[in-house]
């Protein structure tokens, strides 16, 4: 009967892990490419706005507002970022449940037997020993494999930096 | 996990494991709908409409959680469910590109 140490160096633990991490690699590309469709989305959505609103109040009290036209701006320019998720943390937990018993069991059976006849008698005794040794194990085992998912910052570089260049003369004071 | 939105007691069965998710706190989420408006879809799955981003309604940013985020991109005519955050300093270099201001006295 195998013991009880060697039923914990059976687990599949290095098997384990290695799943657990192509799950994770998976899992992770999965995430990273559907982040990325969601900023090609972002940049490919035009929504006008409207940037600036003027609020004019004339001598005589009254207000008008004009507004500037609308600009075309994508929800990227915007601010709108995707969000990426990245594992941080994962975690393995097997739990086994080892159970072995032995038992004997010794059954004893006596049996007599007598006969009486003609000046003749006759007598018997007999008897029956086994013994019987049972070996039992049970085994059972649960494993949890826990991850922990976290936003992260988009990389560097997803959108183009925004550089303005201003010609104007200054003004004259 | 097609179907009613099970949250955070949602367990399925997945390859001979029992796979559970634990609700996080709620986050926008960019719902491209292939099939017309998905806010019926969206508010079945525990969600708010936040903004509609073009006139047919198929695009909308949401307000939900990543579990539900998860079961909304199960169901059928969702295109995408993607998480989406707004970056504010990006969002005050594009008013100052522009030239957006404030108030001027004439």
């Amino acid at each position: 009967m195998a013991s009880v140490g060697q039923e914990l160096l059976d687990v599949p633990l290095p098997e384990m892990v290695l799943k657990l991490g192509l799950g994770v690699a998976e899992a992770q590309r999965a995430l990273d490419e559907n982040s990325v469709e969601t900023a090609k989305m972002l940049a490919d959505t035009m929504v006008p706005i409207v940037l600036a609103v003027t609020q004019t109040i004339a001598a005589d009290g009254s207000v008008s507002f004009t507004q500037a036209p609308p600009v075309d701006v994508s929800l990227l320019q915007i601010g709108l970022m995707p969000t990426f998720y990245q594992f941080a943390e994962a975690t393995i937990e097997v739990t086994m449940d080892i159970k072995t018993t032995l038992s004997r069991e010794t059954n004893i059976k006596v049996s007599a037997k007598a006969k009486v006849g003609f000046a003749m008698w006759s007598a018997s005794v007999k008897t029956d020993v086994s013994h019987n040794r049972k070996f039992g194990k049970e085994v059972r085992g649960t494993s949890r494999l826990v991850t922990r998912m976290v936003p992260v910052p988009p990389p560097a570089r997803l959108e183009p930096v925004l550089n303005v260049v201003d010609n104007r003369p200054a003004p004259v004071v | 996990m097609r179907g009613a939105p099970e949250g955070a007691t949602g367990i399925y069965g997945k390859f001979g494991a029992t796979v559970q998710f634990q609700d996080g706190p709620q986050g926008l989420f960019l719902v491209v709908s292939s099939n017309g408006d998905p806010t019926s879809r969206v508010i079945a799955h525990g969600g708010q409409i936040a903004l509609r981003l073009n006139g047919t309604g198929a695009v909308v940013v949401v307000r939900m959680t990543l579990t539900h985020a998860l079961s909304l991109q199960r169901e059928r005519g969702i295109r995408m469910v993607g998480g989406i955050h707004m970056n504010l300093e990006r969002y005050q270099a594009l008013l100052a590109s522009v030239g957006a201001a404030g108030m001027t006295q004439g």
